[in-house]
């Protein structure tokens, strides 16, 4: 498994398609952070929609990196077609943990807030910005080109899906049941749970935390096995 | 024996199943591409897959590698993982080194570093690209894209291969190399499976041939006397004497001869080329002998492989 994540990073970074998603997480982060001081958890929020945003974008990218026959023979050389896409996951985790190292890190050592930030409030800053970027990734599984062939619909649904997480409060109002709660990655939650993280008691924030990593496990594991599943041609 | 004998039967003497698919059937948007086929590959031999474009046999290797599911019908493995190569047709130009794709792909597959290094750099010198490892293959030509996906299917010593057209693209020495180097691996006892349009490939390498049209079995042939592009003749004979055996068996012309198995008393079989078929039988008439059959088999006028590469339509499914 680890000769496949190997893999998989230096063909998708030899493809150079990590360039839009990578370069739009770091600059965005770089913007808001253009001016200081900063307050801590109100920052750490917006960078976790960031790495949301990017990581959708980058979980496309990766996904669809590799041309459809190169994509077979690696499916034949790790033997199974789990054992491939497990490898694929575990490539954009790490990938997405690297990022979220470096945004909740960059402000703490570069000196962008308006009071030492504290191990707590780093802590929940790196839970919430890697369950954000988690949760793009998911978004991301269900648009790759083997389940939606078209990339130009793939990159309006992950528009539309992103932006209706990111607004889901308002969402859920207008809609009523469970629906949206349910449904929609719970982007929302996790952003307003680490803007009020200093306020919120540690049951509440592990609440929302934890209802995003059932979000996580559940749509990535259906995929999974139905990607394991269907057909690899050759377009 | 089949795959799906093994589970009721103790004796497992003979070439060992790999893998078998029984009444496959593949479809696309409810038109069959695949229908009803089966087959089985036994480790050692190699098996030829014939037909039109558009007739089938991509899809088929595409199934047996585990890439695409079937629609209905059944394939039975011998194992839960078989070791499988697998060269598909078109192989891209990637962004990345020969070098760094090979043993990539060799460590997927299982090889330690040292083992997937050195069996690159053997694969890499047998198709003569060793001067070009290091190199991207986005500029590679397409002999040279064939060469590395030929190797990356080679490369971890399948127990199973599967190539899509292995003799696209290739120089005559490659073609020639590949031969020879599958001969090797038949001779091991990996089972091979390979679509292909060129009869002489067939000729040298294959021990049946599947031949496809619009997804069904139209034939299978069986037994590389039957794929001979020459065309020859085949002659059974019998009461000769062991004396004048040898001296027939040295004739000029034959290219094999055996005794028939499964018949009663000294039946000799022999393949020769149709120019020596008159001497021939004079020898045998001369050694007292008597002629018991004269075939024509193989060539490519004379109901040899051929007419294969174009089958037509079947009415009623399967023939032959």
């Amino acid at each position: 498994m680890r000769w496949l994540v190997f893999y998989m990073l230096r063909s998708y970074t030899a493809s150079q398609r990590y360039f839009g998603p990578v370069a739009f997480t770091i600059i965005a982060v770089l913007l808001l952070y253009s001016y200081k001081p900063n307050p801590v958890m109100n920052s750490y929020a917006a960078t976790s929609i960031i790495l949301f945003v990017g990581s959708a974008w980058l979980g496309l990218s990766l996904l669809n990196h590799e041309h459809p026959v190169q994509r077979q023979v690696s499916i034949v050389q790790a033997r199974s077609k789990l054992r491939y896409h497990t490898g694929t996951l575990l490539t954009l985790g790490a990938l997405i943990l690297l990022l979220d190292l470096l945004i909740v890190a960059y402000p703490v050592l570069t000196g962008q807030f308006d009071e030492p930030a504290g191990l707590y409030r780093i802590v929940i800053a790196f839970a919430g910005h890697a369950l954000l970027g988690l949760l793009g990734v998911t978004i991301s599984l269900y648009l790759q080109a083997s389940w939606v062939s078209k990339t130009s619909y793939a990159a309006g649904l992950m528009l539309t899906v992103v932006i209706l997480s990111i607004g889901s409060h308002k969402l859920s109002e207008l809609i009523p049941g469970p629906f949206v709660y349910i449904l929609l990655p719970p982007a929302s939650p996790v952003m307003d749970t680490l803007m009020n993280a200093e306020d919120l008691p540690l049951i509440h924030v592990l609440g929302v935390f934890m209802h995003a990593l059932i979000y996580i496990v559940l749509f990535t594991g259906f995929n999974l096995y139905r990607s394991s599943r269907m057909d690899d041609s050759k377009s | 024996m089949s795959l799906a004998d093994i589970g009721t039967s103790q004796q497992t003497d003979g070439p060992t199943p790999i893998i078998e698919l029984i009444r496959a059937t593949k479809l696309y948007d409810r038109r069959a591409v695949l229908s009803e086929v089966s087959l089985l590959v036994e480790g050692g031999a190699a098996m030829a897959l014939i037909g039109r474009n558009g007739s089938g046999k991509s899809t088929l290797l595409s199934i047996l590698a585990g890439l695409t599911k079937l629609s209905s019908g059944t394939m039975v493995r011998s194992g839960r993982r078989i070791a499988t190569g697998y060269a598909p047709e078109a192989f891209p130009g990637l962004k990345m080194s020969a070098e760094h794709y090979l043993l990539s792909m060799a460590r997927i597959a299982g090889l330690a570093l040292a083992e997937a290094e050195a069996r690159m750099a053997e694969l890499l010198e047998m198709f003569h690209l060793e001067e070009f490892r290091r190199q991207r293959m986005d500029g590679f030509s397409k002999g040279m894209l064939q060469k590395v996906n030929l190797i990356q299917s080679l490369i971890a010593h399948p127990q199973l291969l599967l190539l899509d057209e292995p003799m696209s693209g290739l120089d005559l020495p490659a073609q020639h190399t590949l031969i020879g180097h599958l001969k090797e691996l038949k001779r091991s006892g990996t089972g091979i499976v390979f679509s292909i349009h060129e009869p002489q490939t067939i000729e040298a390498l294959a021990d049946s041939v599947h031949v496809l049209h619009a997804g069904r079995t139209v034939t299978t042939i069986h037994g590389q006397e039957e794929m001979r592009v020459t065309p020859a003749v085949y002659i059974v004979c019998k009461g000769i004497s062991e004396q004048r055996k040898a001296e027939i068996m040295d004739m000029p012309g034959v290219t094999s001869i055996h005794a028939l198995d499964g018949t009663p008393g000294d039946y000799l079989a022999a393949t020769l080329e149709i120019a020596a078929a008159d001497d021939y039988l004079r020898h045998i008439l001369q050694a007292e002998g008597s002629v018991v059959s004269v075939e024509p088999c193989g060539g490519l006028s004379a109901g040899g492989l051929e007419q294969w590469m174009d089958p037509k339509p079947v009415k009623g499914g399967t023939a032959g």
